[in-house]
């Protein structure tokens, strides 16, 4: 957060992309289904972010303690890669912020997945952010949910994160890296299709109002992203599985012998 | 779109068949928990993780050996276990494959029985909520794979499959092409065509070969072949 800062965010009433106050940053992409040999596996492109999510399980809870007779476990690991963004984030590993990030996730996701179909198993969860710009945790999160339900997971429904913030003295939404950065303030949000608040973090200042607005304004935008999710299950199930991956022997096109 | 993709949380129609273990039924309403597609009346899911039933036949691999039993991976949330009793002469190796029944499910172990060793062979693994396609209806979809390439083919409901014969590697392809479509319609004709296209003529270099993508029937004729969904299960 970058407090008040003289900065100028807005411009026009516009922001620094040229976005309006409610629009998504672009592009926004979802796909699933993108790894061999996970469960489940989802890749969301949203604006400069690039994460890809891998699922696992349920499988035995190794180590044996963490197993729980009543339930299964989620655990989700968050990583941001080495070449991530600009600033350095040398090695790969569970630093402060990624430990926190996989807690959020995991609280919001046992919230909708079905866990106590699954006693003393595990459901792995990895989230690798490729490339970053600002609202990593709810790409993830989005992500996630959709290589969940990609690997035939029990779920009770979907959820997908966006999230909100302040900057230039406006409520914003889907707050980009230099309104994170420089702005008042950000707030992560996931909701489920009925719309219910599963995680709602804040970082910086705003007051009763402008928290609900900004709530108002992530209900409104969790629409596009359900759309989006569909979207990416219909175009899924419509063609042959795994036909954008030249992985697949049958299919790769490129023969090394003939090079 | 010609079918409607169900994601977990949608309401299904009234009167669709569904399986208990994909669909939740709240205030006289049913929600899928799944990814799937209504078929003919039934709720067919597209992904769905493995939820073990009593009775199947599985196929593990031994991972550990102790003089009262035997301990199985069986590439699922379940550990097998095989009490050496059931075996009546024959003692097995660590990396020996069986093929066994579940008996019962206790906390996260299969006590199996009925077992069976398979010597050679090859075994893969695929993801088990496409057992029923590669099965087929009546194990119709299996026995030709089995008859076109010479084979000798076990699947376990688990989603390990083993095989053994003259063409394993046809076998293979013809079983992941089953996986990748297991959604579509028309899979039988495509293997057919797919394994008896290799079977005449002169032996070509494998990029020579005519490509399946281009003989896969139209959508109108793949929905004229519409075979029937997985059985069982409620109606809503």
């Amino acid at each position: 957060m970058g407090g008040d800062l003289d900065i100028k965010l807005i411009v026009d009433g516009k922001r620094l992309d040229g976005r309006s106050f409610d629009e998504f940053r672009k592009p926004l992409k979802l796909e699933v289904g993108v790894l061999r040999e996970a469960d489940g596996s989802a890749y969301i492109e949203w604006g400069m972010n690039k994460i890809i999510v891998g699922v696992f399980g349920p499988r035995e809870a190794i180590p044996k303690h963490l197993a729980d007779p009543d339930k299964a476990r989620i655990r989700c690991t968050y990583t941001m890669s080495t070449f991530a963004s600009l600033e350095e984030h040398g090695r790969m590993g569970p630093n402060r912020r990624a430990i926190e990030i996989g807690k959020v996730v995991r609280e919001a996701l046992e919230n909708v997945v079905m866990v106590e179909k699954f006693p003393s198993t595990i459901i792995d969860v990895h989230m690798i952010v490729l490339q970053a710009e600002g609202g990593t945790r709810v790409a993830s999160l989005t992500a996630a949910a959709a290589a969940l339900i990609n690997a035939g997971i029990p779920m009770r429904e979907p959820i997908v994160g966006v999230a909100a913030g302040k900057a230039g003295g406006e409520v914003l939404l889907d707050i980009g890296k230099a309104e994170d950065n420089y702005g008042q303030a950000d707030v992560p949000m996931a909701f489920t299709k009925s719309g219910d608040i599963v995680l709602l973090q804040m970082d910086g200042k705003l007051t009763r109002e402008e928290l609900a607005k900004a709530i108002d304004m992530v209900e409104k935008g969790s629409k596009k992203l359900f759309k989006l999710q569909e979207k990416a299950f219909e175009k899924e199930y419509a063609e042959p599985i795994g036909r954008k991956l030249s992985l697949l022997e049958e299919e790769s096109k490129v023969d090394i012998h003939s090079l | 779109m010609e079918k409607k993709v169900y994601l977990p949380g949608d309401e299904l129609p009234k009167g669709t068949r569904y399986n208990p273990a994909i669909a939740r039924r709240e205030g006289g309403k049913v929600y899928t928990t799944v990814v799937g597609t209504v078929e003919k009346g039934t709720f067919v899911p597209y992904e769905m993780a493995y939820v073990p039933q009593g009775g199947e036949t599985i196929i593990g691999v031994i991972y550990d050996k102790k003089p009262s039993a035997y301990f199985v991976d069986t590439a699922t949330a379940y550990n097998g276990l095989l009490l050496s009793r059931e075996l009546r002469s024959t003692s097995l190796d660590v990396g020996d494959v069986i093929s066994a029944k579940i008996s019962r499910i206790e906390g996260t172990d299969f006590i199996l029985s009925y077992p069976r060793v398979l010597r050679g062979g090859k075994i893969l693994r695929v993801p088990s909520s496409k057992v029923p396609r590669i099965i087929g209806k009546g194990a119709s979809m299996v026995n030709l794979i089995k008859e076109l390439t010479n084979t000798e083919i076990f699947v376990g409901a688990n989603g390990y499959i083993w095989i053994k014969g003259e063409n394993v590697d046809k076998a293979i392809k013809a079983i992941h092409y089953i996986v990748r479509r297991a959604h579509l319609h028309g899979l039988t004709d495509d293997i057919k065509a797919m394994l008896e296209s290799g079977k005449k003529g002169k032996a070509k270099p494998k990029r020579e070969k005519p490509s399946l993508e281009g003989q896969a029937p139209s959508r109108k004729a793949q929905k004229a072949r519409r075979e029937q969904p997985n059985e069982g299960g409620e109606t809503a």
